[in-house]
């Protein structure tokens, strides 16, 4: 019962706040309606002092029991709780006063409210400094937070431990407000620990009492902080159990303090920021959004740091009509300002002179602009400048030297500028903080010669065809065969584009006097001097592997190394047959046939070929047979045209059988299953 | 609900809709917001700005950063197919001593198999065929197979205990992409769309490129969706340019049309649209203009971007011959680097054919080869340049491969299946330590023993570069909140300068 009736004071932060709202209330209407008065006005006030007078009764009474349950300052308590009383009495005497007006009441009821209003603030003040503590109205968060320049100097009570329980705890546990009896402010009142003992003693399991209620699960009661209230973060945990382990010493300084790495990463964390950026930060005021709207009207060229950070970034990068009006607009914010991007602008000496204010830039990217040394002369006064970039620009050794005036300066890119190698590498010496970015020149350099690369327009061709080759190295010759035997410096010579009457097999290599020749590029070129009328596949191709139908044997189209290219033409353990019929009756002497190899896909070359021959399409004569050797082991993608010298025959019609090899051979991994037959053209000469 | 009740709701509903449009794009609309503070009326809730403001572009739904950013942009060199990491960077002498050994159990410890090996009945350890070198300051190890990252390894973080929760292609490259193994939800480069906006009005902020890989030519197929926007805004779907004449498809005017027609086409598409978002203000109109008006100013700023004739020969020198082949990895990262001078935020490569189940000696070695150099020439670039400041290059798959051979182990060939337990990651550039090697695997590649980073946390680390704090970035859908890193993530703080 007694429990319940305690449970009723719990109200009191919900009741108290009645009182006051409609106390003020009153007041302002007693004010205001005097000018005015009727029956309807008086009728109001009346009932709403009648509110204010039991709502204060209410809240006096759970007052009363909520600081029965114990944890306050006992002095604040005594006042608040005998000034309230006050309070209660004044407000029915208020409503009394009201209700039953006499003659003598009349002054003597406002200045009576008057003083009411005064105890009521009061009493209000006092009640707060019970919650909050004493001095809370006029103490900021931040004059509380202990600076730590250097971690390994901190003491770790004082610095590091106290600030996280002045952070999370003391707002309870403190001298005015002291909950379970436990202050956390001083040294001596937490080793005197609170109504349950010792705080810094063991207790079920955990080394502290202190851990044991923080490590509690947050639906138990004695969970601290309690549920609802700011947690602990884990980093905080941390440095408490840390601080524990080392017999909670009050006097230790955190460097001679053993730890571990997460400690170590934990404590240069609580490092004040002293980067440039947060130094300027400090000292200035976030930028008004309105500005910011403004000045990007035309395309976003300033953008702040991030979210409530004062700091900016201007991006007026391959802006080719900068005038001094762009920087003078930045002026007002000037300072604000951390990195400015001008690269690939129109950026000159003359409009380098607007720079000057910009004394608070960290980054300035200049790549790829007019600018000459002159213009690196004001950029003496930028302190805190630490990435410069002045690759692309007439910078010279001049220029360099300027630099030595920066003192944060920390990265300079000098690619292709003016500046000698001498320079850099004595920059270099004498700046041992700045480090110039360079790349290696040699890092890419070629160890070998690469192939040259064969050039034409199509494979396949009528009548002529005109090829180049290019060398992708400088100083390098090509030499060339067209018969399909390997070249050396000893075939013919690139001079100039070949021209191809006849079917050719070309292979190319790179030479250079002193290197070893590159390896082969080799292509085939096909002269397809016949029109066709059709293409009839007597053995349909694989669903997958279709192409585009018949069509793709005769498109002058070669199939890549992705066989799903359309181009290709795919047999899964069965041969390919086809006849094509020709426009008009031609001697033929040779059949093409083109076809790829790639053991690792399961595909193989061919294994034979038969070729018919017939003038009405009806009666076909065998003319050419012949077997091929089935491939060695290899894994290699090879692409090859496969030409059939065929006894020169006037025909119309012509077959062809492409006898499929059908089966993995016995050296690939997977032996025994079907292999696999592809066909992209067939060119008849 | 009466049926009169329903009518009024409806025309309150409309009213204020109408209301909203006219005032925001009206004389009204000016006073008030004035009157209302200046950021009010600068953007609806997907980031596409009002007319009043710069016509221009898409601005972020974050007015500013939540904390400092220390990278500007992103460059993600996806090795798509799951590179070896076996081969490449994590050097394991055990499996070459145990060699042909079956994988004890307790290693393997019950790890889910795709069902490419889970018929196997034994699971022979195979190490790298590959020699490893040590480079650099700290005496990196690096593969034979990768010389010029190698050169680079001073400037690069590399990550040895990356893990997924995905086993197949499909689902753990859309993990990567979109923190959900199930599709659906917007990819990385969307979300940063969406977050900060375009940098450069006259470029997508989310750009994609893609190559094949000689490795494995047929490799795994990549899907558009991998670039998606999800359930964002379709303003923030990536873009992706092609290695052909028309690097974006459709962004080419017909045949006939001239600009000043073209033009004059869109003034009028747009004043149509203009009134009829004022009728029913529906955001995807405004979206819609936005998009036109994008694909106007991509007909010049992408053939210039696309354009690298003018790059002198010594770059070409750098990032390898194939960059003079289009359409190549190494055309790409001279691609990415260009791109990166322009402001765009993320740029998206995708190398395939990294997916060598079998015969993966002679694979792994070509594929290498397509990335190695250029991959390497893109960081000394951007740093020569002093991009890479505020750049973050990012290398890595979406998982790594098994430390036992996929079918047939031989004297010489052998194959690796999918391994999501550890696998190996690159960054380089803003805000993350240089010369770092972080986290370790046991002796046989399995399992991670220190630092693991699951792909919740890169994608965490990477947003907080950028100035993002991975769990505000929200966007509200089918009544929930949905984040990048899901419900998870923690910023891996230890490769952090």
């Amino acid at each position: 019962m007694i429990l319940q009736i305690i449970d009723l004071g719990r109200l009191h932060p919900l009741l108290v706040h009645m009182p006051i709202g409609i106390l003020i209330l009153v007041f302002l209407m007693e004010l205001y309606f005097r000018k005015k008065p009727n029956v309807l006005n008086q009728d109001i006030l009346k009932f709403a002092l009648g509110l204010a007078a039991i709502s204060t009764v209410l809240s006096v009474i759970s007052g009363w029991l909520l600081g029965e349950g114990g944890g306050y300052d006992e002095t604040l308590l005594f006042r608040h709780r005998w000034m309230a009383v006050g309070l209660a009495v004044g407000a029915t005497i208020l409503f009394l006063l009201k209700k039953y007006p006499k003659k003598w009441s009349t002054t003597i009821y406002l200045r009576l409210f008057i003083l009411i209003m005064g105890l009521l603030g009061l009493t209000g003040h006092v009640g707060g400094s019970m919650t909050h503590g004493e001095g809370y109205l006029f103490t900021t968060n931040e004059t509380k937070k202990t600076v730590i320049t250097k971690v390994e100097q901190a003491m770790v009570y004082q610095d590091i431990v106290q600030p996280i329980f002045d952070a999370k705890c003391t707002s309870c546990h403190n001298p005015n407000k002291v909950k379970g009896g436990l202050i956390m402010t001083t040294k001596e009142q937490l080793l005197k620990g609170g109504d349950s003992g010792n705080l810094l003693m063991p207790v079920q399991g955990e080394p502290t009492r202190l851990m044991h209620h923080i490590k509690l699960p947050m639906e138990d009661e004695d969970h601290m902080p309690p549920k609802g209230k700011v947690q602990l973060s884990n980093n905080e945990i941390a440095l408490l159990e840390w601080w524990i382990a080392n017999e909670n010493c009050f006097e230790c300084f955190a460097g001679t303090l053993e730890k571990n790495e997460k400690i170590n990463e934990i404590l240069v964390s609580l490092e004040e920021d002293t980067s440039p950026r947060a130094q300027i930060a400090k000292k200035l005021e976030l930028v008004p959004d309105n500005w910011l709207t403004k000045i990007n009207q035309n395309g976003t060229t300033v953008t702040p740091l991030a979210t409530n950070n004062p700091l900016l970034i201007v991006n007026l990068s391959g802006e080719k009509q900068l005038t001094k009006e762009n920087f003078k607009e930045l002026k007002k914010y000037a300072e604000h300002i951390v990195e400015l991007n001008l690269a690939n602008s129109n950026l000159n000496d003359d409009l380098s002179s607007q720079l000057t204010p910009f004394k608070n830039l960290t980054k300035l990217q200049l790549q790829n602009t007019a600018i000459t040394d002159k213009s690196l002369e004001r950029l003496r006064h930028m302190q805190y400048l630490e990435s410069l970039n002045l690759y692309g620009t007439a910078i010279t050794d001049i220029g360099l030297e300027k630099l030595t005036s920066l003192t944060g300066l920390k990265t300079v890119y000098t690619w292709q500028s003016m500046i000698s190698q001498k320079a850099l590498d004595s920059f270099d010496s004498q700046h041992p903080n700045v480090s110039v970015v360079r790349v290696d020149k040699d890092l890419f350099l070629p160890t070998h010669l690469d192939p040259p690369v064969i050039v034409s327009e199509r494979d396949f061709f009528k009548d002529s065809l005109t090829i180049s080759l290019e060398s992708f190295h400088e100083g390098t010759s090509i030499y060339y065969t067209l018969d399909g035997s390997p070249p050396d410096s000893t075939s013919l010579k690139y001079q100039k584009p070949i021209l191809l009457t006849q079917s050719a097999h070309i292979k190319a290599v790179t030479h250079k006097t002193g290197w070893d020749l590159s390896t082969i590029k080799s292509a085939s070129f096909k002269k397809s001097a016949f029109t066709y009328n059709s293409v009839t596949l007597e053995v349909q191709p694989h669903k997958k592997y279709k192409g585009h139908g018949n069509k793709t044997l005769i498109d002058q189209k070669r199939g890549s190394d992705n066989f799903l290219d359309g181009n290709w033409l795919g047999y899964e353990g069965s041969s390919f047959k086809a006849t094509i019929e020709l426009e008009k009756e031609e001697l033929i002497s040779t059949v093409s046939i083109g076809s790829l190899s790639a053991p690792q896909q399961w595909i193989f070359f061919p294994r034979g070929f038969k070729v018919w021959v017939s003038n009405d399409g009806n009666h076909y004569k065998l003319i050419h047979s012949e077997q091929l050797e089935a491939e060695k082991p290899n894994t290699d993608t090879k692409f090859n045209f496969f030409d059939l010298a065929i006894p020169p025959t006037k025909s119309n019609y012509v077959r062809v059988e492409v006898i499929s090899q059908r089966q993995n051979p016995s050296w690939h991994p997977n032996p025994g299953e079907k292999s696999w037959l592809f066909i992209d053209e067939v060119v008849l000469n | 609900m009466s049926e009169k009740k329903i009518i009024e709701e409806r025309s309150l509903i409309l009213n204020r809709r109408a209301f909203l449009g006219k005032t925001a794009l009206g004389v009204g609309g000016v006073a008030l917001a004035s009157l209302l503070g200046a950021n009010l009326f600068r953007k609806d809730k997907n980031g596409i700005l009002t007319k009043d403001d710069s016509p221009n572009g898409v601005k972020g739904i974050l007015n500013s950063l939540h904390h400092p950013a220390k990278i500007k942009r992103v460059i993600y060199l996806f090795q798509s197919g799951g590179p070896s990491q076996l081969e490449l960077f994590d050097h394991k002498p055990l499996l070459n001593k145990r060699r042909g050994e079956d994988l004890p159990e307790s290693i393997r410890n019950g790890q889910r198999l795709t069902g490419m090996t889970a018929g196997q009945d034994k699971f022979p350890l195979v190490g790298s065929q590959f020699k490893f070198n040590k480079y650099g300051k700290n005496g990196t190890e690096i593969s034979e197979l990768l010389p010029y990252t190698a050169k680079m390894v001073d400037d690069l973080c590399i990550i040895k205990s990356m893990y997924t929760e995905a086993i197949n292609h499909d689902p753990a490259v859309t993990f990567f992409q979109t923190g959900s193994q199930q599709p659906g939800r917007p990819s990385i480069g969307s979300w940063l769309s969406y977050g900060l906006g375009s940098e450069n009005e006259n470029l997508p902020a989310f750009t994609v490129l893609l190559s094949r890989g000689t490795g494995r030519p047929n490799g795994q197929p990549l899907y558009t969706r991998l670039w998606g926007n999800g359930f964002l805004h379709s303003l923030h779907q990536g873009v992706q340019f092609r290695a052909a004449k028309d690097p974006v498809l459709y962004l080419n005017d017909p045949k006939g049309i001239t600009k000043e027609v073209k033009r004059e086409m869109l003034d009028n598409i747009a004043a149509l649209n203009d009134k009829h978002y004022q009728d029913n203000g529906d955001p995807e109109i405004k979206s819609r203009i936005a998009q036109y008006e994008m694909a106007y100013r991509m007909q010049t700023s992408v053939p210039n971007v696309m354009d690298t004739a003018k790059e002198p020969d010594y770059i070409y020198e750098m990032y390898g011959p194939e960059a003079k082949i289009p359409g190549t990895y190494a055309a790409n990262c001279l691609l990415a680097r260009r791109l990166a001078e322009q402001d765009v935020r993320f740029i998206q490569l995708y190398h395939m054919g990294w997916d060598q189940h079998d015969n993966l000696p002679g694979a792994i070695a070509k594929q290498a080869k397509d990335v190695d150099q250029a991959s390497a020439a893109l960081v000394a670039d951007l740093k020569q340049r002093g991009l890479l400041e505020d750049t973050l290059v990012i290398w890595g798959g979406e998982f790594g491969r098994t430390n036992y051979s996929q079918g047939l182990l031989t004297e010489t060939n052998y194959g690796r299946d999918h391994h999501p337990r550890s696998f190996t990651m690159w960054m380089a550039g803003g805000g993350i330590k240089p010369g770092m090697v972080y986290g370790e695997t046991d002796d046989f590649g399995y399992n991670i023993v220190k630092d693991p980073v699951h792909v919740h946390d890169f994608q965490a680390t990477m947003l907080h570069l950028l100035g993002i704090d991975h769990e505000k970035l929200t966007y509200k859908y089918q009544g929930r909140r949905f984040r990048l890193t899901d419900v998870e993530g923690h910023i891996v703080k230890d490769i952090l300068t």
